[in-house]
This record gives structure tokens, sequence and C-alpha cells, in this order.
């Protein structure tokens, strides 16, 4: 099994009180945060699109026709700014034996008996889970998208295959929209974790609470970084 | 206000007349929940193109793109009579010429078809469409694209069994061919009734014109053209543009006119269950989301975990902390 | 003048493939005149059933284009003119053109009507009694019955006369009442001559006088004269038993065979076209119509099967009128560009695939343009052996709103019927192979 000890580029850990781990550069960050407004932009677009009762959210866009158009340029836009992001953090997301456990206490983890789980590194199995299924469906999304992205592809595909695109599109998007959800939520949920996405890092009693392992291997490391 | 018109024969008004069209005379519009129904129910009318009095002419073309104004491109002759060889947003109508030898008789047959909107009593274009009131259905059975509400997201493309609207890719918007709405309303008929040299197309109510398309049936019968019949598919629930065929158990020799046409499942998938389970999808994982936050307790860190942090780091790792 | 561009105004101007010349080689100068299209003019439409229905304009003329007879006018009037100050070789003619237009510059159409109706010089008085005027000087007369060929009467066109007398101008009128139900309309426009509108219509009656068919009686003898729902064509007192129906016969009845007026009576005979794949087999040593008139620089020009295997022929599509259409944006996408119909065996011998160009050339000439393979067309067995036909539409050329192209009068021989002249442009050999797409056009 793959050694989860690993940490990425730019961990770090720094006494203090509290002691402060730095978990995402600022380069991560906005790469993150590129993703995130699009997929909600596209969230808005796409649902203005799927049910007459949301066709309001055009207004948003500029009407009916901008958001027709937007849409799928946002959605390469989400493309390429996930998949950037998916290289910076898929080692760190790959599933060891560890995550099995994980999922198989999640009733523990709801009830916040964390003494229960077995020490985690820098992901735990839940946000492995959001990592590959956001893989898994913007790649669905993308390639279903191109399929009906009329103005430039659309003499590259039969109305046949449009159709079935479109279904995949439409089941891809509402089940991303409910991944989405649950990850805004976990990590409203589990305070202290939106600081590392906006300050890049989170404390020492974060880290020991949900990341033991990942602290654990930062800290030893400490020995040979640069003194304070 | 007088109900729909019986003939395609009939002269422009004199005078200015108040449309027999409008918004109080809808069945369904696209994208819209709750639509009151029609102020009543005007007489359903049809266009019957009769393909054995057919030559070809492309009369008919020509007075949809004069009446429509549109303007149609001059593209390159592919090696058909079929010009241009596709329909396109600036041509609404068709004929597909197909050269067809007829296995039983060994006589070849010059099969030509006048292609364009079915005006479906049951469209696909409309159900599939996600502006609001950019496709209506008259009571009268006419199916109509309301462009100023039209995104351009070609969705009524997929929607429909006959491959019939097409994106301008100058404004973004779908065309396709309208049965004349616009004269109808005023009590004439549609251009390429009115131009037709044969009567191969002729319009009036649907009845009247069942009628006559038995006659014409008829006629063919004696002639020794046995499964001629008439093409009005029920998977769409009929149409107001109907065709009387010479071989009505084949349709598909004349340019792939669909058998048993009817709204792909996919789409009705699409545009039915999907909706519903997604929204409530979505809604379950926003209110579960939601009751979670005000009625759990939120995963909060500790000071305890502070200083097991703390211990830890001072420690530089070793250690259980 | 035209409406529309022409090749024929264009031939000096370079069109690459289409039409390779060197204008600075060219010594003509062409002057182009643009004038009104039908519906821009008033004037009568001619049909084949004779009718002369008059109309107007339904608009103005666009651009610069002006009437024809605003130009002819303006072209008379000029060189008139410079004929009288500065003489010429023999200026009578032009100087004694009667011209008695209101607006010289512009005579009207109604003026020229008239014209064409012919009028009196002078009084015209009754053969019969001097004293009788029957059509005052400057009037309209009736018809041509009342023409003379002592100078006295006018007349533009005889068999025209009576379209525009003192009753008015009868190629206007519009009733459309059409009493027996024969189709005839008396008193819808004027139909010529003497608004007679089937010919020969004693020929629908007996040798009594009685109609053969009497629900579609057209004229009937009465005892005394012929009358009816048309104006009869033949004298109104001749009996019926006398007088047959075909009056520009002297026996009055038709003939099987020519007594004279054809250069290759008086029996039909059968001839081949001048190009043909086969000999003629009843007469295998002619070739095409020995009494043809054809000059020798253009037999020089006939091709034969060994090098031109194929039977041409050309027609034309309902998509669009002549060489007219092409102007129309709207045919012009109904039919955008010159093909030739070949059949499926053909295609496959030469290799050539639906919408591939092909070259067809003759001895004349050689054009280029796309297939159409069509089941329509098989080649023929004649004398034993497969003959393939290649169709050749007609309608483009290299000016218009069409795709540029070329017609099958690049291709087709300089000769015609041995009696009318009509070209022989159906029946004729050309050969033809899979090509490249023209160069283009700079």
């Amino acid at each position: 099994m793959i050694d989860d000890s690993l940490v990425q580029p730019g961990d770090a850990v720094h006494p203090g009180k509290p002691v402060i781990v730095d978990r995402y550069g600022p380069g991560a960050r906005i790469n993150h945060w590129i993703t995130a407004t699009s997929l909600i932009l596209l969230a808005l677009s796409g649902l203005a699109l799927f049910h007459p009762s949301l066709f309001f959210l055009t207004a948003l866009f500029g009407g009916g026709q901008v958001t027709r158009t937007i849409h799928p340029w946002i959605g390469v836009v989400l493309f390429i700014s996930f998949f950037v992001f998916f290289f910076q953090l898929w080692r760190a997301n790959l599933w060891v034996r560890n995550d099995f456990v994980w999922l198989s206490r999640f009733t523990d983890i709801i009830k916040q008996n964390e003494d229960r789980l077995p020490e985690l590194g820098k992901y735990n199995a839940g946000q492995k889970f959001i990592f590959w299924s956001m893989t898994g469906l913007i790649l669905v999304l993308i390639v279903s998208g191109i399929g009906i992205w009329d103005q430039y592809f659309g003499e590259a595909t039969a109305i046949e295959t449009k159709r079935y695109a479109m279904l995949v599109h439409a089941i891809a998007a509402v089940l991303i929209i409910c991944v989405f959800i649950l990850h805004v939520y976990a990590g409203i949920w589990t305070r202290g974790t939106l600081r590392a996405m906006t300050r890049g890092s989170v404390t020492g009693g974060w880290a020991w609470r949900h990341h033991r392992k990942w602290l654990r291997a930062l800290a030893s490391q400490r020995k040979a970084g640069p003194a304070e | 206000m007088m109900d729909s018109p019986r003939t395609a024969i009939s002269n422009p008004p004199v005078q200015p007349m108040e449309s027999n069209l409008t918004e109080r005379d809808l069945v369904r519009r696209s994208a819209t929940s709750s639509l009151p129904p029609p102020e009543r129910q005007l007489t359903p009318v049809a266009k019957l193109i009769d393909v054995s009095k057919c030559i070809g002419c492309k009369a008919c073309q020509s007075a949809c793109v004069e009446w429509n104004d549109t303007d149609p491109a001059v593209g390159e002759n592919v090696g058909y009579y079929t010009n241009p060889n596709d329909l396109t947003p600036d041509m609404f109508t068709l004929m597909r010429f197909t050269e067809w030898v007829n296995p039983e008789t060994d006589n070849l047959e010059w099969l030509i078809r006048k292609d364009g909107c079915m005006h479906c009593a049951d469209p696909g274009c409309l159900k599939a469409c996600p502006a609001p009131g950019a496709i209506v259905q008259y009571s009268n059975g006419i199916v109509d694209f309301v462009h100023e509400n039209c995104i351009g997201c070609g969705y009524c493309v997929k929607g429909c069994p006959f491959n019939i609207p097409r994106i301008s890719k100058v404004d973004h918007k779908a065309y396709k061919c309208t049965l004349c709405s616009d004269r109808v309303a005023v009590g004439q008929g549609p251009a390429c009734a009115k131009a037709c040299p044969t009567k191969a197309i002729v319009f009036g109510t649907k009845e009247d014109m069942k009628k006559h398309a038995e006659e014409r049936i008829t006629d063919l019968k004696s002639r020794g053209y046995k499964n001629a019949g008439l093409y009005d598919p029920p998977g769409v629930n009929g149409t107001h543009v109907m065709y009387v065929l010479h071989h009505n158990d084949k349709p598909h020799i004349y340019a792939d006119l669909p058998d048993n046409p009817h709204i792909s499942r996919v789409v009705e998938t699409w545009k039915g269950v999907t909706k519903y389970v997604g929204l409530a999808f979505m809604g379950l994982a926003a209110a579960g989301s939601v009751l979670h936050g005000v009625i759990g307790k939120p995963n909060r860190v500790s000071e305890e975990d502070e200083e097991h942090a703390e211990k830890l780091v001072e420690r530089n790792g070793r250690g259980a902390g | 003048m035209d409406p529309l561009e022409t090749e024929t105004s264009r031939f000096w101007e370079n069109h690459g493939e289409y039409n390779q010349v060197d204008p600075k080689s060219i010594q003509t100068e062409v002057f182009q005149l643009p004038t009104t299209c039908f519906a821009e003019e008033e004037g009568a439409l001619v049909n084949s059933g004779r009718w002369l229905q008059w109309h107007w304009p339904g608009g103005s003329p666009p651009g610069e284009a002006k009437h024809d007879t605003w130009i002819m006018g303006q072209i008379f009037t000029r060189m008139r003119e410079l004929y009288r100050k500065e003489g010429g070789a023999f200026p009578d003619p032009i100087l004694n053109l009667s011209w008695d237009y209101k607006e010289p510059e512009e005579p009207d159409p109604e003026e020229l009507a008239r014209e064409l109706n012919g009028r009196a010089l002078t009084d015209l008085t009754d053969p019969t009694d001097a004293t009788k005027i029957v059509v005052p000087a400057g009037k309209q007369v009736l018809n041509f019955s009342q023409l003379r060929d002592d100078g006295t009467t006018m007349c533009a066109c005889w068999v025209y006369s009576g379209c525009f007398n003192e009753a008015g101008n009868n190629m206007a009128r519009r009733d459309n009442n059409d009493p027996g139900d024969t189709g005839a309309y008396l008193n819808w426009t004027f139909a010529w001559p003497l608004n007679r509108r089937t010919l020969y219509n004693r020929a629908s009656c007996d040798l009594n006088g009685k109609p053969w068919d009497p629900s579609r009686k057209i004229i009937e003898w009465d005892g005394a004269k012929w009358s009816g729902f048309d104006v009869p064509d033949i004298a109104p007192n001749a009996k019926p038993q006398d007088v047959g129906p075909f009056i520009m016969n002297q026996e009055g009845a038709s003939r099987l065979f020519t007594r004279g007026l054809m250069r290759d009576g008086p029996f039909p005979v059968h001839y081949e076209p001048f190009e043909t794949p086969v000999a003629n087999p009843l007469n295998p040593k002619i070739r095409g119509n020995p009494t043809t008139r054809v000059f020798q620089s253009d037999v020089a020009q006939l091709g034969t099967s060994d090098e031109f295997p194929y039977a041409a022929t050309s027609y034309r599509l309902t998509e669009h009128f002549h060489f007219w259409t092409k102007h129309n944006r709207v045919n012009a996408a109904l039919q955008p560009e010159f093909f030739v119909e070949i059949s499926e065996e053909l295609a496959k011998e030469k290799g050539v695939a639906p919408g591939g160009w092909v070259r067809v050339w003759s001895k004349r000439g050689s054009v280029k343009a796309k297939a159409v393979v069509t089941k329509r067309i098989r080649p023929l067995i004649c004398d034993g052996k497969p003959v393939h036909v290649v169709g050749i539409p007609l309608h483009w050329g290299f000016v218009g709103a069409t795709k540029k192209g070329w017609g099958p009068n690049s291709l087709s021989p300089f000769l015609g019927d041995a009696n009318t002249d009509t070209p022989e442009f159906k029946a004729f050999l050309v050969n033809i192979e899979s090509t490249s797409a023209p160069g283009a056009v700079a």
C-alpha cells in the first residue's frame, strides 16, 4: 500500500501558540477558488436551463442567450482549473487501507468519536471521495458538454448521441451539485477548516484532531528544516 | 374574431385584420408549468402534402423564402437535385429527392418529398425547450417558435423526432417552418400551398384534409399502389402536416422519413424523471445539510487538541504526544 | 441593352478558366445600358395562347435602369439630329422615319400599341359609296380587315390589328366571364388575330356545321352564318358543305404530305443527327440531313464516335428559367451549380463519384461540371452496342448569383434543322472524364 505519510511540497509546521501548519500555498488557494467560483457559476447557469422554475437565474448572467453562450466557456475554465489542481493533489488522495477503516466507522465521525478512528494523513476518505467524484464527474461533464456544445461542435455528433449526452450531463450535474453541497457543508461543520483555503494554514490542534499522521510527519521533518 | 381558415387559396385581406392567433389561444408553452387553458378551441388545421402529385419544382421552397424573407446561401451542388442539401435556418422546407427501385415492379420511382416541420400534436421540440415561451402550440395545431424568447441552446433539435429545427449561426436562434402562422392568423393558407402548381400541397381543416387524403388514396390504390396511405403518425399523437404516400408501408424510403416517429425515450427521461428526481436530490442534500448544521453539534478543535499539537512539535514529532 | 448581366456583354472580360481572354487584345468596346425588367414596365405580355395581356408596372426601375423606349428614343432623336446637321451617305430612312410621339425622346407604350393596331392616314371611304366615310383620317382601324395596300392606312403588325382600336385598349380588358364554359373568355384581353381563341375552329363541327361534341360547342352554323363562343376562323357565311376548316390550304383539308415549303419533303424520312454514335440504319452513307445548310468550317468541327463515344443532350430544369434566373438569389440557392447527369454504369466506368468534378468535351469545346450520378439515365443499346448518355442542363454561366459554370452551348454543333434551323442542341457527341475543380478565378 502507498505510504500516506506523504507531505506535499509547501506543507510545513511552525511552533507557537497555537502551532500553525501550512496546508495550501497561495497558488493552490487561487486555483481552488477559481475552480469553486466556476463550479458555482456553472451550477447556477446550468440549473437555469435544467428546470423552468429556475430559468430566472439567467438574469444573473444577462439573459438566456448569454447564459447559454457562457456556460460551456466557464466549463472549460473549470476543467482546466480543476485539472491543474488535480495534478497537485492526486498523490495525496490515493486510496489506502486506513480509508476503508474510516468509511466503516462513518457513524463515529458524525458522532464525533474521533478516537475510534485511525490516525489519518493529509486527507481522509471523505475528502478523497469528494476529490475522486469531482474528478470523475468533471470528466463526464466536459465530455458530454462538448457533445452538446452545438455552436462549435454541433457537426461532430449525431442527434441520438446528443440526446444521451444531454441526459448524462444533467445527471452528472445533479450529482456534482450534491457532492459540492456535501463538500461545502463538511468544510463548515468541521470548524477550523475554512482558513486552510483562505489563509493557507490550520492550527496544530486542528491537525492533531483530524490529520494526526500528517502532523507527525511534518513535525519530524522539521528537525531537518530551517531554524526559526 | 374568426376561426381557422379553410383554404390556402384566399386573397390577402384588404383591411388590416386582428390576428386570430394570440397568447390566449395557446394550449402549450415551453418551460411553463401553469398555462391557463385557451379561451376557445380553434378548428385544427392541417397541411396535406400528396407526394404522388409533387413534381419537385421547388416553388414551395421559393415561396417560403419569399414570404419569410430569409436569405439562403448559394451553396454548391454535391451531386443531387436536393438543394440546398439540408434544411437551414434560411430554408424551412426542402424537396428531398430519392431514386428508388421498387423491388416488386423493378420500376424506378423518383420519390420527391417536401421535408419540413410536421407540427406534431405532441411536439418534442416544445417538451425539450428550457426557455419559457420560446416554443408555443396553438389550439389549431400550429407549433411556432417565438424568437424573442429563444436562447439558442438547440434542445429543440434533440427533442424533434424528425430532425427539423436549425440554429442560426448569425443570431443564435432556432428556425423552422411556421405553417405560416402569420398568414393563418389573418385567414389565409401557407405560402407553399398557394404556390404549388399541381396542388400537391393543400391546406384546410384537418378533417377536410383527411377526407381529401382518402380520395387521393382511393385513386392511388386504383392505379396499383396498394399500400398508399396517409402519414399521420400516432407516435406523436398525429401531426398537422400530413403526407399521402404511395408506399405508406415504408415511409423510410422517402429520404429517411421515420417509420414510427415518437419523442425519444432519452428525451422523455431527461425532461421527465430526471427533472423531478434531480431537484429532489439536490433539495434533500441542501436541506439535509442545513438541518444537520442547525441540529447537530459542530466539530470543534479543543484546547486539549492544541496542547497536544504544541507538545508534539516541541519534541519534533517524536513520542506519543 | 439588358436588365441583367450577360456573358455576351462580358465576353471581353477574363474569368479565368470560365472565360479565358486577354481584354487588351480585344478591340470591341461594350456599352451596357441597363433596362427594366417586365415588372417595371407597361406593355403586353404575349403567351402561347396568342393572348396580348396588357399589364402595368409593379415597381420603379432600380438604380440607373431606364425603359427600353426611353433609351431607344434618346438614341434615335440624337442620331436624327446628327444626320440633320452633318448629313451622311443616305440619311433618308433616318430623317423620314415617322416618329410622331408626344414625347419623341420617350414614346409611350400605349402610343406604340396604337401603332401596332394601325390607323387611317386619310379618310377611308366605302368602296361602294364614296360619300360614306368608313374610318376618318387619324382614327384607329377596327382590325386588319380595314387595312389597305394603297398607302392610305398604316399598321405596325397586321396580325395584332384590333388590339387597340377606337373601342380602346382591348388588351387591357379583364372580363372573366366565360359563357358556355369553353375557356374562351372572349372579353379577357385580346388574342391575335381578330381575338380568335382557337384557330381553325370550324373543325369543331361536322360537314353540316353541327358541333361534333354539343357539350363543348365553340361555334356552330345556324343555316345562314357561323357564330358561337369564339370568333369563327372562316368567312361568316361560308357554307359548311363547301368550305373546309383549314383555310390556308386551297382544298380546306389538312395534308399527310407536303406539296412545298419543306426542304426535305414530301414525306418524312429518318435522319440521324449530324453527330451520332450509330450509322443511319436506313441510309448508312448519309450523315445528318442532306438538305441542311451547314458552313464547311462547321462541318470541319463535327466529331465522330471514335473520339467522342457518348451521346449528349441538353435540357432545362424547373428551378431556373433560361439564363435569367441565375441572377436571382432564390433560384440560385435552389440550383446553385452547373452539373451533368450520367448513369451509374458510366460513373463506375469512369470512376466518378456523386458530386465529383468531371470534364466534358466535344470537337468544339470543353467544360467542367459537377457530376450527378443517377438511375434515371440508363445506357441505351443501339445497334447491339451500349451507348451512354450525358445529360447537360443549361442555366449557368460566368456571371450571375449562381456558382460560375458553363453550358451545353460550349459543346453543341453549329447547325440546325433543315427547314427551321432550330439548332441541333439535343443530340451530339461528347467525351467525359474525372477531373479536378476549376482553378480559382482572380
